[in-house]
């Protein structure tokens, strides 16, 4: 009876084991870099909540502050108008000024109110024109002021804090030209 | 075994408008937009330079009636394009086009040459501050998205301007395609096809695209590059001026200050229009003449505002049918439509898009925000972020347990995202009560049996104690495949009890949606039957508490006050038995009122020493103290009805 020739038994032992081996540590290893992986996304997870708590909380504190500025800048605009209207005033009878005393008295209440949520005007002429808080309508060439000042408000600007609620619209001073040049904004030439 | 550490960076979605950029970003699973430092969700698209300055968004459109010339708007129609492509572009912008070297059109600004994609770069830098000040962290990657019909050069220009602002653009996607996915139209099954309609700013795009298999393809694009809502505004002044003319004779465009207010009036006229069907424009002192000041006062009604716009709003026909044709498919093989952009708010707008397509818009969510909102979700996609969370479930209905008096006590409110853990302590109900039935409910009324029960069981060997002293924890965990443990725990034995449930079997998707609007319909009943089984359980209480007191301190008291209390008790448990409502809340007070006397005349007596607070005081509350025996059981409870009492510090407080 002839025995086939198998491998010897010796080298077989050697060689499966070191295969359940390899497969076993590179299951670990697998594992492992899993474990990592989950533990990365937890913490940061966690983390990530902490952050979204403290934005939320943030948030919500903004969110209070501008309900309430939209509110004022709702009611800065009747206050505006009240305010041009009573500088006609100054033109009228004796009678209707005196009225507009009254009124007069009416508006500086409103704006006391608005003192009071730490409101304030925003300077506009005299000063050098700041598109953080005036808005520019237009150029004026003006020889008496320097350019790029404001030479006339036609809407009053509000602040808050430090924040600009609404900008003032002005009227900014331009150099007086000798030569009025118009801007060519058509075709260029080749440079 | 080095293992790539995924920096998990948060990737922000910009939409880099014509008019106005707007920039979003996840937050879990839900996209957010993220308002600039002035406090605006939409930033203009503006830069400006004077001398040494450099003003971005609202400071740079401030100052644009000055500076015209050096104030870049609406680059957006530059980017990406040769010089000789722009031509009737240019003369439509103050600000000076050049023909650069290699033939792409450029800007000259204060004598230098500015590229469109650096001009872009000073709007995308904004949104990137923007949101790194919000999230408090550096902002690297983004999504940008761009119209459906910009070419290789254009998207590349646009690639490049996020570069130059420091962003690395994981990808551009077109707007109707974010668009889309705000909607969450990725995610249908089947395969659509979805017009996106957008009149925005400036511009107006008609797209249609096809999705199938969650991805997008544009099928043809048409529009009308110089359609927006400054046009519509236009309209409304222009009547304002006629009118005022008509009536006083005075032009006011000729002034530069009212025609500010005019403008601005005529702005929110129409906006409020969209929502009321008349508003009042009231410009009081807009001028002045000889003979005095003069007021605007003019009343614009909708359909007065329908045919001062009409043609513009016809406008958007043509390209939408030309769109279909290119497409290839007619106005009924619309699936969806996407209404983008704020002039789409506007009742007639809409109208002309149903006539177009025969359905409405979609317009759940901001048109003037959508295309941020879907580069956001794309950025969460590619981030990672979206996928996973995605993948959380909720729980469609509350799930709670009985207590006393038949409440549903809820533990795990609906829609709360799972896996999740929920603990709350518990306490018998009766003396010496020996065990607990935890009958776990599901549903959201407010009363036990209308809600259905999913699961029951029971905790025993409760060492005997009074009621309310007991502390049992009860704890319910969902996992992430939606599987209920809940489980009861004694904590002073430490003995518990826990039972396995599969939530979902108890209620379909039909059965949920009928809960919820039982819910509604009987939101008041159940409140009122909640608040009178409440009262009910306080009477009880009180009122066993109270005798429990007298048995103890029977002896330290005058006889009066035994009597008296006695009575207010009677009183009580009368009250209780009849289930009138009112009688059971006076009788209550009553006893509340008169078991201060007890202890009025303990502290007389001198006794009670070393017992801080009164035991009368209190409902329910944790009284390991004052009563340290047991007594003889009332009528020990059947174990099925054995009942749960709430310790809720909380609650008691309020009730107090």
């Amino acid at each position: 009876m002839s025995i086939p020739s198998d491998p010897p038994q010796s080298a077989e032992e050697t060689v499966s084991p070191p295969v359940e081996i390899n497969s076993a540590e590179k299951e670990i290893e697998q594992l492992r870099s899993e474990r990592d992986e989950y533990k990365d996304k937890y913490l940061r997870l966690l983390a990530e909540g902490e952050n979204a708590r403290k934005r939320m909380q943030k948030e919500k504190q903004e969110y209070a502050q501008f309900a309430m500025h939209q509110v004022i800048v709702d009611f800065l605009q009747p206050i505006d108008q009240m305010e041009s209207a009573l500088s006609y005033a100054t033109n009228m009878s004796e009678e209707v000024r005196h009225w507009a005393i009254g009124f007069e008295m009416i508006l500086s209440q409103f704006k006391q109110s608005l003192t009071k949520q730490g409101v304030t005007v925003i300077e506009t002429v005299g000063n050098q024109f700041d598109p953080y808080c005036h808005e520019a309508l237009e150029l004026l060439a003006s020889d008496e002021h320097p350019a790029g000042t404001v030479v006339a408000e036609s809407g009053r600007g509000y602040r808050i804090g430090d924040r600009t609620l609404r900008p003032a619209r002005v009227t900014v001073a331009k150099a007086v030209e000798p030569v009025a040049e118009e801007e060519e904004v058509k075709e260029q030439p080749e440079n | 075994m080095s293992e790539q550490k995924k920096k998990k960076s948060r990737i922000i979605g910009i939409d880099l408008g014509t008019t106005n950029s707007c920039v979003a970003i996840m937050e879990g699973s839900n996209p957010k937009v993220i308002p600039s430092a002035e406090g605006s969700r939409t930033t203009p698209s503006e830069v400006a330079y004077k001398g040494a300055e450099r003003f971005v968004g609202i400071p740079a459109k401030r100052q644009a009636e000055i500076n015209p010339e050096n104030t870049l708007r609406s680059t957006k129609r530059f980017i990406g394009r040769k010089y000789d492509e722009v031509l009737s572009e240019i003369q439509t912008v103050p600000f000076k086009v050049i023909r650069a070297s290699n033939g792409d059109a450029v800007f000259e600004v204060q004598g230098k040459t500015i590229t469109p994609q650096e001009a872009g770069a000073q709007i995308l830098m904004k949104m990137k501050e923007t949101a790194e000040a919000y999230l408090g962290e550096s902002v690297t990657e983004a999504v940008i998205t761009v119209p459906a019909y910009f070419n290789d050069a254009q998207r590349q220009a646009t690639k490049d301007a996020g570069r130059i602002a420091g962003l690395d653009v994981k990808r551009i996607i077109p707007e109707p395609t974010a668009a889309a996915l705000a909607y969450g139209l990725d995610k249908e099954k089947i395969e659509k096809k979805i017009a996106v309609f957008d009149l925005g700013g400036g511009t107006f795009d008609i797209s249609i695209l096809e999705i199938g298999e969650g991805v997008f393809e544009v099928l043809a694009t048409n529009g009308d590059t110089h359609l927006g809502g400054d046009d519509f505004d236009n309209a409304v002044l222009h009547w304002m001026l006629d009118a005022f003319k008509q009536e006083h004779g005075i032009d006011l465009s000729k002034d530069k200050m009212a025609l500010q207010r005019l403008r601005d009036a005529a702005e929110k006229a129409k906006m409020e229009l969209s929502g009321t069907l008349s508003t009042e424009i009231n410009l009081p002192f807009i001028t002045m003449d000889t003979t005095g000041p003069k007021h605007l006062m003019q009343t614009l009604s909708r359909s007065k505002l329908e045919s001062l716009t009409s043609q513009l709003i016809e406008r958007t026909r043509e390209p939408c049918i030309k769109a279909l044709k290119d497409a290839n498919i007619r106005p009924e093989d619309i699936n969806e439509v996407i209404l983008v952009g704020g002039m789409t708010r506007m009742p007639a707008v809409q109208a002309v898009v149903k006539q177009i397509f025969g359905k409405d818009g979609h317009k759940g969510v901001n048109p003037d925000e959508v295309v941020a909102i879907g580069a956001a979700i794309q950025g969460g996609v590619l981030s990672g972020e979206v996928k996973d969370v995605l993948l959380l479930d909720v729980t469609p209905l509350t799930l709670g347990i009985e207590t006393m008096g038949g409440i549903m006590t809820p533990l795990v409110e609906r829609n709360t995202t799972i896996p999740t853990q929920k603990k709350q302590s518990f306490s018998t109900a009766a003396d010496n009560q020996p065990a607990v039935t935890i009958r776990v409910l599901q549903g959201e009324r407010k009363m036990a049996e209308d809600n259905k029960e999913i699961a029951r069981f029971d905790l025993t060997d409760i060492p005997p104690a009074p009621r309310g002293t007991p502390q049992i924890e009860v704890c319910f965990d969902i996992d992430a495949d939606g599987i209920l443990h809940v489980t009861a725990k004694d904590m002073s034995t430490g003995k518990s009890q826990k039972i396995r449930v599969e939530v979902s079997s108890g209620l379909n998707e039909s059965d949920i949606q009928r809960m919820l609007k039982d819910a509604e319909r009987f939101a008041e009943e159940d409140l009122k039957r909640k608040e009178a089984a409440e009262i009910h359980n306080e009477a009880e209480t009180l009122a066993f508490r109270a005798s429990k007191a007298l048995k103890e301190y029977k002896d330290k008291l005058p006889k009066e006050i035994v009597d008296d209390v006695q009575g207010k008790i009677e009183a009580v448990n009368a009250a209780v038995k009849s289930n009138d409502l009112s009688a059971i809340k006076k009788a209550k007070e009553e006893l509340e009122a008169h078991m201060q006397h007890i202890g009025e005349a303990m502290a007389k007596a001198g006794g009670a020493a070393g017992q801080q607070q009164s035991p009368f005081a209190g409902q329910g509350q944790q009284e390991g103290e004052g009563h340290g025996h047991r007594h003889p059981q009332d009528g020990e409870q059947p174990i099925e009805e054995a009942e749960v009492e709430i310790i809720d510090d909380e609650k008691e407080q309020k009730r107090r």
